[in-house]
């Protein structure tokens, strides 16, 4: 289904959505999913590989006190977005 | 004052509201009022020492929505956020440039301080301070291994742990850090009088600003010199706001680490079938770590104001209202965590709230966790017979700190 077209879609997909522009640097993710996440030099969220299964992502994304992380109904993922939220008064 | 009139209607209409905070009478867990709160009045009034009255919030699920909600704000300058401790106008502005930074602030002010600080607390630079950490954790406890028994394993491990930790991050002189634990008390102990807290705010104050200002003469590589470098590219901190953020770290850095060592070392010997699941198995000092720090949560409850009407927990809360949320109740609701007072290491709960939760979850947390792995697992590895010196429940337990603790840990071997 990758890449394939959206409209008729058999079944609803999640999304891994990474905003790292919403990161602060806790690090949860690195903690409890090292095999898929990781902090740049400037502590933000890093994903360590694609695709992404999201049930793999799943404890992070709950661990993720800021809303970096998110699941999203969606086509497959993940998204990465690296706009600097902070911009948009994130809220 | 409009926002306050809404608390002249509640208490009108509820009569009595209960003191905040709550006491504690069994040594390890919260007040016991908590239990009942969760199932019968989740979000409920509560008075603070100044008479004002405030929202306490004391489910998993309400607390962890509210800190995420951007209608409830940290604003340190609201005159309804509920102070747990009695404060003079001087302390306020003591203590009034550590609520410009990180701490009391929102978005979109929050988000790009508490950048300019992360790549310094990242997992990374926490796993890089092992070493030092081990050699001073390995000094304390030759020192004791060496000295008369009993001894206070506060004086000797549980302070000087994180004391040198947090003279090394920020790169003060570690002869200084005696200030460091003086301040830390009296900041944080709610029973120290109004007038003894300004003395000591202000003593802070004025040594953090001749170490900033030496820092902006001469940048030096450690976390404070590499602000004033990155400031000088990317203003965002004036010197005040330098100021409150090393006096802010200090003090958070220090007294909560010292807690959960003291804490941790008795709950441990207390339970001792689960301190030999540790002590037989390193790999499982990690999630030992994370159950420790939701069992005794040191940071009971952080203040908060509504900006915006809220529903929750059945009620709604005004805006201009002050909120407390208990992370001390929350980290014990049987709701998401199951037989929440039996102290289990294998229970693998990374999800309690220990460090907060939101935009101002712990920065130092991964440190943290660092520190009182290595200490633990050092500890009880160096010395395996080591038993409490008195009862528990004969201990000095820092009930009247706004930081749980103890003041002091008679242990023998």
């Amino acid at each position: 289904m990758e890449g394939g077209d959206p409209v008729g879609a058999e079944e609803p997909t999640t999304t891994l959505v990474v905003s790292r522009g919403l990161c602060i640097g806790a690090g949860q993710c690195v903690l409890s999913t090292p095999d898929l996440f990781d902090q740049s030099e400037d502590g933000r969220v890093l994903l360590r590989r694609q695709p992404v299964d999201t049930e793999e992502a799943r404890v992070a994304v709950d661990l993720c006190p800021s809303g970096a992380l998110r699941l999203a109904a969606g086509r497959s993922g993940p998204v990465v977005d690296d706009q600097d939220a902070t911009a948009k008064g994130w809220g | 004052m409009t926002v306050n009139s809404t608390y002249a209607a509640d208490a009108a209409s509820t009569g009595e509201a209960p003191d905040f905070p709550m006491p504690r009478t069994c040594p390890f867990a919260p007040a016991p009022e908590y239990v009942g709160l969760r199932a019968e009045a989740p979000v409920s009034r509560v008075r603070v020492p100044d008479g004002q009255l405030a929202w306490l919030v004391t489910r998993y699920a309400d607390v962890r929505r509210l800190l995420t909600d951007p209608r409830v704000s940290a604003n340190r300058f609201h005159p309804n956020l509920p102070l747990t401790e009695p404060v003079t106008p001087q302390t306020r502005r003591n203590i009034a440039a550590v609520g410009r930074s990180l701490i009391g602030l929102d978005q979109p002010e929050h988000g790009p301080q508490r950048r300019m600080l992360i790549g310094d607390f990242t997992l990374r630079r926490a796993q890089e301070m092992r070493p030092h950490i081990q050699r001073t954790v390995d000094e304390c406890i030759d020192a004791i291994l060496a000295g008369p028994k009993p001894v206070d394993l506060v004086a000797a491990l549980a302070l000087p742990v994180p004391a040198s930790m947090i003279t090394k991050l920020l790169g003060m002189p570690y002869e200084d850090r005696d200030l460091i634990v003086r301040s830390a008390d009296a900041q944080l102990r709610r029973t120290v009088s109004a007038e003894q807290r300004q003395q000591t705010s202000s003593e802070l104050r004025a040594y953090v600003d001749r170490l900033v200002t030496a820092k902006e003469a001469e940048p030096t590589d450690d976390l404070l010199g590499r602000l004033v470098v990155q400031n000088r590219q990317t203003p965002l901190f004036d010197h005040d706001m330098l100021v409150g953020l090393a006096m802010l770290l200090l003090v958070a850095g220090f007294e909560t680490t010292a807690s959960m060592i003291s804490l941790g070392v008795a709950g441990l010997l207390e339970n001792p079938d689960q301190l030999a699941v540790v002590t037989g198995d390193p790999a499982a000092m990690g999630l030992a770590v994370e159950e420790l720090l939701r069992y005794f949560t040191v940071v009971d409850a952080l203040p908060r104001v509504a900006t915006a009407d809220i529903e929750v927990g059945g009620v709604t809360v005004r805006a201009g209202d002050g909120l407390l949320l208990s992370f001390a109740s929350a980290n014990w609701d049987t709701d998401v965590f199951p037989d929440a007072e039996v102290l289990d290491v294998h229970r693998g709960a990374r999800h309690h709230m220990a460090f907060g939760y939101g935009i101002h979850q712990c920065i130092g947390q991964n440190l943290a966790r660092a520190e009182l792995e290595i200490v633990f697992r050092s500890l009880f590895t160096r010395i395996p017979g080591l038993r409490l010196a008195e009862e528990l429940d004969g201990l000095p337990f820092r009930k009247e700190s706004n930081i749980y603790g103890l003041d002091r840990l008679p242990v023998t071997w």
